[in-house]
């Protein structure tokens, strides 16, 4: 037991940590998921970055998932 | 220091496992980009490779067209010239394909950073500078690409001498598409891949 108690349960982490995760992933692969590195790309590698929008976006929806299931679980205990 | 700091959200075991989330989230995304096999799905964020026609899956680090290579510079008038001490021989691509083929198993090692390893067939480079009459040398290799830093590359005379350097014709069984070489490209170990020239027009062997 720390002198702040128990660990926090607040659902403000399980929205920041999903949120940060999928901030992370959008910074790093921006320019395939906005497209705008589409014409540079094929021509060094022959393909483009179609679908990365959508592989970005349901890896942010399922972050938030596990989130709020992980929230969902450590009420029920603590409840 | 606040006096009476407000109650945490987040514990610091919380706040180091989000940290290594993160980051595992950029490993996990990056694998992919970087390792063949299986792992190259993970990279569902920026794929390199997979099927793009040609039999090769490996990625492709310089598309024909941005080479400025043509299928007209690769078609029935391709010649590859073997060039040693002031004689010239050319050969076609099935008069390559008539010669001795031998078969490696080589990685290609991108300065992008991914590596593919694959089975490579054609022609050794030291049988090449027998057929050009001289013992293996130090080789210029000279590229259909009309222009770029990439156009020419300079093998070692080791490099030629090694029984594993190829003139590859074929991977995995495939002939290379345009993309990865076609009609001819060169494979040596060890060697950077943006060196294993592709689309080789000349070899001209130091006599």
């Amino acid at each position: 037991m720390s002198r702040y108690g128990a660990s926090p349960l607040h659902l403000l982490a399980h929205v920041r940590v999903p949120a940060g995760i999928a901030g992370v992933l959008l910074l790093v692969y921006l320019p395939g998921i906005t497209g705008k590195g589409d014409p540079v790309l094929e021509g060094v590698s022959g393909r483009t970055l179609d679908g990365a929008l959508e592989a970005w976006l349901l890896i942010t929806a399922a972050l938030f998932a596990v989130s709020a299931v992980l929230y969902g679980v450590r009420r029920q205990r603590r409840a | 220091m606040a006096a009476e700091p407000a109650a945490p959200t987040i514990s610091r075991r919380g706040l180091l496992a989000f940290v290594g989330a993160g980051s595992a989230a950029i490993l996990i995304t990056g694998a992919g980009q970087s390792v063949g096999g299986p792992l190259r799905r993970l990279a569902v964020l920026a794929p390199r490779g997979g099927d793009q026609g040609g039999g090769a899956e490996f990625p492709i680090n310089k598309t024909a067209r941005n080479a400025g290579v043509t299928p007209a510079m690769t078609g029935a008038d391709y010649r590859l010239v073997l060039a040693a001490g002031g004689r010239e021989l050319q050969l076609t691509r099935d008069d390559l394909l008539a010669l001795s083929q031998r078969t490696e198993t080589l990685p290609i090692a991108c300065v992008e950073g991914w590596t593919a390893t694959r089975g490579w067939t054609g022609v050794p480079l030291a049988a090449l500078a027998a057929m050009a009459g001289v013992p293996p040398g130090e080789l210029l290799v000279e590229s259909l690409q009309p222009r770029g830093v990439l156009n020419q590359a300079t093998l070692s005379r080791d490099q030629v001498a090694d029984e594993r350097s190829l003139l590859a014709l074929t991977v995995e069984g495939e002939p290379l598409s345009l993309d990865h070489g076609y009609p001819a490209r060169i494979i040596v170990p060890a060697l950077p891949g943006v060196h294993c020239t592709k689309w080789v027009a000349a070899l001209r062997f130091a006599a």
